[in-house]
């Protein structure tokens, strides 16, 4: 992240932010509570706490603030980080996958998936990865299956 | 390589550290330390809950770096000894703390989690595989209060930001760790280089430091010259004073006021180094205001 390419969104933009998770998750989200970065041409959404702005962060030599959220797409469409996916999973009704456990084991190692429960669920879209209680991360559902998006660094490799 | 008999000077008697179990700290930003320990029943782990933190010592052959509680972010591969200096901080919500040598992020994410992800910890570090480690770790446990800064310790005072609170866990020989490959390694040489960072790195902290303001530094070295050393440098050269330290502290003794030779100030001996067990690193902490 560099410092020069991110905006804090004022109140207008989180709005967008929470409107796009809406439409595509079901979930309501109140982003109030974070600051809402967007940075680069990629249009990656970052979450930091408020009170960093207590601090003259242009003093710094500043590598990253909050953590990732997600990254929005066309078509109004919003890939969101594993942290992404757990935060919006508590509050979502639709695009929403489930896997088994021995699903989940394999969407772990970074395969894709066809063995799936499907909650309300549009084709060519970003979907939440359930299993159990855990919200895995946010892959693409195609026609027959989950295409693997998860970043390598969270993969367990054996 | 370092002698064994060094060591036994500095504690008195024979050190030894087998390493048999993994210890972790649970991220309960993310889930409780009951349902994370529910998970480790049904997968038939050994356990034992610590009593002073939310963490486990478990016994298991299952390598948990490559599991899904560990990749979900439940919970930090951390030393015990390790946990300690953030209590010592004792982060609160709404503190703005520096981590002037944050990574890899296991005291950054411990002083955010108790911090309940509110506040600032400007979480700073120089080299690139480092920052790449602390800014993952913060990813995956999820922090959202921390800003993370790619500056040179030792200059940190330019920025002209001051704190309440600054964590200095300080780089060091690691020969707390008591891996045999680092005792091989590690040198008079090494330890003296090292112990000139580390007071270069007081210096900084110093400057940086808010009038009645809190450094914690720590290292996970056993080496004296690392430890007391630059302590009575801070109390003398620097005017910080020592404070005790006010929590029980697992396998710990006084801290030496006398090292081949040197006679140190005798608040030094308010600090604190953790013996190194099975389960414990070798640690050195030390508390000291402005």
């Amino acid at each position: 992240m560099q410092a020069k390419e991110m905006k804090i969104l004022n109140r207008r933009g989180i709005e967008e932010i929470e409107r796009i998770v809406e439409r595509n998750y079901g979930a309501k989200l109140n982003l109030d509570c974070y600051v809402v970065l967007i940075v680069g041409v990629e249009k990656k959404i970052w979450l930091a706490s408020r009170e960093i702005l207590k601090i003259e962060l242009e003093k710094l030599s500043i590598n990253s603030i909050g953590f990732y959220f997600g990254k929005l797409k066309r078509n109004d469409k919003i890939h969101l980080s594993t942290e992404g996916s757990q935060i919006v999973g508590r509050f979502a009704k639709k695009n929403i996958v489930e896997l088994g456990e021995e699903s989940a084991e394999n969407f772990m190692k970074g395969m894709d998936v066809k063995n799936m429960s499907r909650i309300d669920c549009e084709p060519h879209n970003f979907v939440l990865v359930r299993s159990g209680k855990d919200f895995l991360g946010c892959s693409l559902l195609t026609e027959n299956e989950l295409q693997n998006l998860l970043p390598k660094s969270r993969r367990i490799l054996t | 390589m370092m002698d064994a008999n060094r060591y036994k000077r500095i504690y008195g008697r024979g050190i030894k550290r087998e390493i048999k179990y993994w210890t972790v700290r649970v991220n309960t930003l993310k889930i409780s330390s009951d349902e994370l320990e529910n998970r480790f029943e049904k997968k038939n782990y050994e356990f034992e809950k610590l009593d002073w933190v939310d963490g486990f010592v478990i016994k298991t052959n299952e390598n948990l770096s490559k599991t899904i509680e560990h990749s979900l972010g439940y919970f930090f591969l951390q030393n015990p000894s390790s946990m300690i200096p953030p209590l010592i901080i004792n982060a609160k919500e709404d503190d703005v703390i520096l981590d002037l040598c944050a990574s890899p992020g296991a005291k950054t994410t411990q002083m955010a989690v108790m911090m309940g992800n509110k506040g600032v910890i400007v979480a700073n570090d120089i080299a690139y595989n480092r920052l790449k480690a602390l800014r993952g770790n913060i990813q995956r446990n999820g922090i959202s209060c921390a800003v993370v800064t790619k500056m040179e310790g030792t200059g940190f005072w330019k920025s002209g930001l001051r704190f309440d609170k600054i964590l200095l866990d300080a780089p060091c020989t690691g020969t707390g760790t008591m891996n045999p490959r680092i005792l091989k390694q590690t040198s008079m040489g090494g330890i003296r280089k090292l112990s000139r960072l580390q007071k270069q790195l007081l210096i900084s902290a110093e400057k940086c430091l808010n009038k009645n303001g809190v450094i914690i530094y720590s290292t996970c070295s056993l080496e004296p010259e690392e430890n007391e050393e630059n302590m009575d440098f801070a109390v003398r050269n620097l005017g910080l004073h020592i404070e005790k330290i006010d929590m029980e502290i697992p396998n710990s003794m006084k801290a030496l006021t006398e090292w081949e030779g040197s006679k140190y100030d005798d608040s030094v001996a308010n600090s604190v180094r953790i013996i190194p067990d099975n389960i414990m690193e070798g640690f050195f902490i030390c508390k000291l205001r402005k």
